[in-house]
């Protein structure tokens, strides 16, 4: 997996939390047409992992489940990898008032 | 269903079905939960619809992208495969994108130019409300100044009036000496169309006032020409007429085609000059429609004529700027764009037999792949793409083909036709993408049905041939048959059009246009004085006399002027409407008809006698004679227009045109007879008895030596002057060569493209056929036989396509019937002999098959 700018963006914010589609977009600025294919080869590489809402919570709030994208253990280590070729990256969630997510 | 749910319903389709549903759920889920979260944070429906709208539009590059990485596609370098493909078939793929080229560009081009003419807004500010005020209905004429100012009081009916004259001034001190045409405008003109100076200032009361009249905005072409763009030009003094001028400002390229003619700078209009006749343009009141605005002004002088009667009357015509493109024009613009229109089917087809013709030549080639393993989804893609990348390369070649025609379309268009357009056309995108479009699913839907039948006959299992099945070849002769009698339409549309040529041509002018020499002199009069005018006129009549292989030289007016609303008075009775509402007059000189070859019929000529105050003689036109007195002689007797002296008429001449072959000013004339003083700053007329060409260099340098400052407008013939009545016929009957030649090409490749096919597709059939006895002559003379059948069934279509397009061709001809049985016999008759002609070498190939290598092959 080639270690592009969007790439490390989409993983940073992957690992301060930001598990949805759209909130990936929101936060990265980055068009759909660049984070979902960065997203589904990241899963087909085994760094993220998507699952399901539960769909009685979704469903609490009137809306159909969403799908969330995890890091792996793998994916953990390109976003180390990430974190210090694009350093700057990082500090962009925390000054935006993100909280930042411990690592699992 | 919203229009972002739409949008990724559609996108999924791309989406490989293994994932769609999870896919779809997926952004389904996305999108609620954003509008949710968008109504709970109060942000405003309108903009949140747009916001999700873009959003899901991202849906498409989503599944793009999916269905990219999971087909074959990615795998197999299909582009370049198909990149090779096509390369190692340099004929046919020249042919398809040439085809298609062929089709955008000139499709492209031509309705730009139309778009532009008739369509495209007026580039001044709220064009609707603006309007001509003219005294005649049928054509622009100047109002007169006293019914101006009452239209300008009507403030029920104008926000504003602004007046406006022609001029020409003679520039020095910027390159040669020269005439640049101007407008001189009333104050607030400009701020009335919304135009502002691109640089300095635009024209303010004060410079209307007597003694601050020398100030100049130059237009955006002489500043450009004359002054480099340089963008100090504002403050400097350029000299007109030979007095200092102060540039104020530039104007914006818009202006370069305000007026019906070429601007190229405007000054400030006199305060005292709007007591002469000058052109008036006007605003309407934002409520006030053109139509109303007419009706209110046409009850003014109503009253006005009860009120305070006059001879020429109140009366003013309202002339919407948007329709000031003639009328000839605008028909002669929409049916090339018909033309176009049926070029570019014509492309079409063409394309698409050809992509139909290769797609059947390549069916065993998919079958095998297919049998070795192929997946149907990585065939159908490389055929896909083979087809967006023909139409690609098409479009590519088709837009630089459009830049160009509308370059050569804009230069070939008659001077004046772009009033109140763009000054510079340029292409118009959505048009383009039409075209493109148009052709692109040509391509793709023809390059495709063979592929994809290929490809389900393979899987049935049954397909073991490449021959073409009963419905491609019926597909193939449908479009055959279609593009052939387009191309009849085109055809005969052509031959219309010439036949109509020719009748304007032959009609006779009355007068020796091609032994005449015009010659148009900037008049000095203002700078130099009368006196001096007269004597440089008369010397320079001697001298040019003098030229040898210069039989005669006169002097006339340059065009006719004309009496409005007249009434004749004859002196055998009461008074004649002539039906007409103008009655052109030329002033002439004692040597003008002899001149101009102009014979008189009955009479004389203007003699001496004619020339002195109170002789009032006139010679007439037979057409006015006839007109006044049908059947007694008209000589000696007399006529006078509403209450002007009695004219005896001295002569009747023939039949004479002078403002060319179809008379746009009506068929009457009178000619008055002028002496040469009064002559003297208008045109010389020199005729020749030799070749007039070699006269042009005398005359220029005769006129040099007499007075160096002397400009001249133009030498030429009689004949050339007469160019802008033949302009439009010209222009309509290039393009319309052009496009049926242009569809007569593509037919022929159509043609021939489909006999080869079916020679190929038949040769074992032909080969057995030979085998068994069967003469060369006749197979291909079968050949022969079945494609004249569909070429006589196009041109039978076309014959009646064109019938029942001639009542739309009709009004643009002239002395021709758009029924003109020898016009659409001779189309179809080119299109049969073409056809033959394209027919024999696949008539040839036919007559040498070889059976034994055929069924050897098979």
């Amino acid at each position: 997996m080639r270690l592009t700018l969007p790439t490390a963006a989409v993983l940073a914010a992957l690992v301060h939390g930001h598990a949805y589609g759209f909130e990936i977009l929101d936060v990265t600025g980055l068009r759909p047409g660049t984070v979902y294919p960065v997203l589904r080869r990241m899963e087909e590489e085994g760094l993220v992992r998507s699952s399901w809402e539960r769909a009685s919570l979704a469903r609490a709030e009137g809306r159909p489940p969403r799908r969330n994208y995890r890091l792996t253990a793998a994916g953990h280590r390109i976003a180390d990898a990430a974190e210090k070729r694009f350093p700057t990256l990082s500090k962009m969630f925390v000054a935006s008032g993100e909280a930042a997510i411990a690592k699992v | 269903m919203r229009v972002p749910e739409i949008l990724i319903r559609c996108a999924a389709v791309l989406v490989p079905s293994l994932n769609r549903e999870q896919w779809r759920a997926e952004w389904m889920a996305e999108l609620e939960y954003a509008r949710q979260r968008g109504l709970a944070t109060g942000e405003n429906p309108h903009r949140l619809r747009i916001q999700l709208a873009a959003r899901a539009l991202g849906s498409v590059s989503d599944a793009l992208w999916l269905f990219w990485r999971h087909t074959a596609l990615r795998r197999s370098g299909v582009v370049r495969d198909a990149a090779r493909i096509l390369w190692r078939k340099p004929g046919y793929s020249a042919a398809v994108a040439g085809t298609l080229a062929l089709g955008v560009g000139s499709a492209t081009a031509i309705v730009t130019v139309v778009d532009a003419l008739l369509v495209r807004p007026i580039p001044f500010r709220e064009p609707d409300e603006l309007v001509m005020l003219s005294r005649s209905a049928n054509s622009p004429r100047p109002p007169d100044p006293q019914a101006l100012l009452e239209w300008r009081a009507q403030e029920r009916v104008f926000s504003e009036v602004r007046a406006h004259a022609p001029t020409s001034l003679i520039l020095t001190g910027a390159g040669d000496a020269r005439t640049e045409p101007g407008r001189l405008v009333e104050p607030g003109f400009l701020e009335m169309l919304g135009i502002q100076p691109i640089l300095g200032r635009s024209l303010t009361a004060d410079d209307a006032l007597p003694g601050n009249h020398r100030v100049v905005l130059l237009g955006n072409d002489l500043w450009a020409t004359a002054f480099g763009r340089s963008p100090d030009v504002v403050g400097r003094t350029v000299e007109l007429n030979g007095e200092p001028y102060t540039v104020i400002g530039v104007m914006p390229p818009t202006l370069r085609m305000l007026l019906p003619a070429v601007v190229r700078m405007v000054l400030p209009l006199p305060e005292d000059a709007v007591a002469r006749p000058v052109w008036a343009m006007g605003r309407l009141q934002p409520d006030v429609s053109v139509e109303m605005a007419q009706a209110r002004l046409d009850d003014v002088s109503r009253a006005l004529s009860a009120e305070r009667p006059r001879e020429e009357g109140w009366g003013v015509t309202l002339m919407p700027l948007e329709r000031l493109t003639g009328p000839e024009v605008r028909k002669g613009l929409l049916a090339l764009g018909g033309g176009v229109f049926c070029l570019l089917l014509i492309a079409c087809a063409n394309a698409a037999g050809l992509l139909l013709l290769r797609g059947v030549e390549r069916r065993r080639e998919l079958e095998l792949r297919l049998a070795l393993g192929a997946s149907r989804a990585t065939l159908l893609a490389q055929v896909l793409v083979e087809s967006m990348l023909l139409a690609f390369v098409g479009g590519v070649a088709g837009t630089l083909l459009a830049r160009w025609l509308v370059q050569g379309l804009v230069y070939l268009l008659p001077s004046g036709t772009l009033t109140f357009s763009y000054s510079i056309v340029s292409i118009d995108g959505r048009i383009l993408f039409l075209a493109l479009a148009l052709t692109t699913l040509t391509g793709l839907a023809f390059g495709m049905i063979p592929a994809y039948r290929a490809s389900r006959t393979a899987v049935r299992g049954t397909g073991r041939t490449s021959t073409a099945s009963r419905e491609e070849v019926r597909l193939r002769a449908g479009i055959q048959v279609g593009q052939l009698a387009l191309a009849v339409v085109l055809l005969s549309g052509a031959g219309l059009f010439i036949r109509s040529f020719q009748q304007i041509l032959a009609v006779p002018l009355g007068h020796d246009a091609d032994r005449v020499l015009r010659l148009d002199l900037v008049s000095l009069e203002r700078l130099r004085g009368r006196d001096a005018t007269v004597d440089f006129a008369r010397v320079l009549d001697q001298r040019l006399t003098a030229l040898p292989g210069v039989e005669v030289v006169s002097r006339s007016e340059p065009g006719v002027s004309f009496a409005v609303n007249y009434t004749i008075q004859t002196d055998d009775g009461g008074p004649r409407d002539s039906g007409a509402d103008m009655l052109p007059f030329l002033r002439v000189d004692s040597a003008y008809f002899r001149t101009m070859g102009i014979r008189i019929a009955e009479g004389r000529a203007f003699a001496s006698e004619d020339f002195l105050p109170d002789a009032n003689t006139v010679v007439i036109d037979r057409d006015l004679a006839n007109y006044l007195w049908p059947s007694t002689p008209a000589v000696g007797r007399s006529f006078r227009i509403r209450d002007g002296p009695w004219l005896r008429i001295v002569g009747v001449t023939e039949d004479v045109k002078l403002e060319g072959p179809r008379d746009p000013y009506g068929t009457y004339l009178l000619f008055y007879p002028a002496n040469q003083e009064d002559l003297r700053d208008q045109i010389v007329l020199l005729r020749g008895d030799g070749d007039l060409t070699l006269l042009v260099s005398a005359i220029r340098s005769t006129v040099r030596d007499l007075d160096p400052d002397q400009p001249i407008s133009s030498i030429q013939t009689v004949r050339q002057s007469l160019g802008d009545d033949l302009a439009n016929p010209r222009l309509f009957l290039v393009v319309m060569v052009a496009l049926a030649a242009a569809a007569l090409a593509l037919a022929i490749v159509g043609v021939y493209g489909l006999a080869s096919f079916t020679v190929a597709q038949r040769r074992r059939e032909i080969g057995i056929r030979v085998a068994l006895g069967a003469s060369s002559q006749g197979v291909a003379s079968e050949v022969v036989r079945r494609g004249l059948c569909l070429a006589l069934t196009g041109a039978f279509v076309g014959v009646i396509g064109s019938l029942a397009l001639s009542r739309y061709v009709q009004a643009m001809l002239f002395g021709t019937s758009a029924l003109d049985p020898a016009v659409l016999v001779l189309s179809a008759i080119t299109l049969l002999a073409s056809c033959a002609a394209a027919l024999i070498r696949p008539a040839r190939s036919a007559a040498m098959t070889d059976p034994g290598s055929v069924l050897r092959a098979d």
